[in-house]
């Protein structure tokens, strides 16, 4: 069981938004909009730099080791999780090159029983805000701890 | 081929906006999705440990279901009104999946200068099976398109 006295717990983490990341995601994805990698493409929707895919925060908060050491911190064995939910506000761009900071916060740890035995679902939200410290992106997970 | 896009005023509760059918799931696809990602979970890439866990072989990340969700979306519309999603997974997708994507008007309405779509999206494979379903907002700018 995951205690619930870490409801409230935050990490933090930065990430530096990289094109050769952004290019190895979007060729995983099969997704061709040409503004996530182009440059001149981008340009021709008024953005600086190529853009962020909508779904890329997997990266920052997998690469950088903070969601799997949450994970770990709350003992959620990692071959027993599903992805119940997840959802996305996007508030401004995020361009390549943006060097962004991230607070992630178990929001909820709930419990109920399941066909197979009782399920735990753990609720997360990750604000980023950028460089010039304006709010970009909101996330949040549902994770189901099957037992 | 760019479809014409409907304006703000022309588009009616009901209407399908968004469809794209993406190609077959491959192995090697989840295998690239999770050196990118980060996510190296054995469920997604070894066979062995997906069929202990009772699937029939490797299960897509769902993450890459919703990103194949995101680009349909931004088929249909430019990135920048593009301005939430929430999806739910329902069933697990594998290797040699053909999923579609569809997407349908549900709600809009005019806030702060823009018009605000709600629509239904979901992902289905070839038997109609929803892998993931939920809800995006775009925000359509007035009058300028």
């Amino acid at each position: 069981m995951v205690d619930q006295n870490m409801v409230g717990t935050k990490v933090h983490f930065t990430w530096q938004v990289e094109r050769g990341k952004i290019a190895e995601f979007i060729a995983a994805t099969g997704d061709s909009t040409p503004i996530y990698s182009d440059k001149e493409a981008a340009a021709a929707e008024g953005y600086q730099d190529p853009v962020w895919p909508p779904t890329f925060t997997p990266v920052p908060l997998k690469w950088s080791g903070v969601l799997y050491n949450l994970f770990s911190t709350l003992g959620m064995p990692v071959h027993k999780l599903m992805h119940a939910e997840q959802s996305y506000q996007f508030h401004r761009e995020i361009l390549t090159g943006d060097t962004l900071s991230g607070v992630m916060e178990v929001k909820s740890i709930t419990s109920r029983e399941g066909k197979s035995g009782p399920l735990e679902f753990i609720l997360f939200e990750t604000v980023f805000v950028n460089q010039h410290e304006e709010e970009v992106l909101q996330e949040e997970m549902l994770v189901v701890v099957r037992s | 081929m760019h479809t014409m896009r409907q304006t703000f005023e022309q588009l009616n509760v009901g209407d399908e906006v968004v469809r794209l059918v993406k190609l077959a799931i491959t192995k090697v696809q989840l295998v690239r999705y999770a050196g990118a990602s980060g996510d190296f979970n054995p469920l997604h890439t070894d066979d062995s440990v997906a069929q202990a866990a009772g699937f029939n072989g490797v299960v897509a990340h769902g993450m890459l279901l919703l990103a194949f969700m995101t680009e349909a979306v931004t088929s249909w519309i430019p990135r920048r009104w593009f301005k939430q999603i929430k999806t739910r997974f329902k069933s697990v997708s594998g290797s040699g999946d053909i999923l579609t994507i569809t997407g349908v008007v549900k709600e809009k309405h005019i806030e702060n200068d823009s018009g605000i779509v709600t629509c239904e999206i979901q992902i289905a494979d070839e038997s109609n099976d929803v892998k993931a379903s939920g809800t995006f907002q775009a925000a359509f700018p007035l009058g300028k398109e």
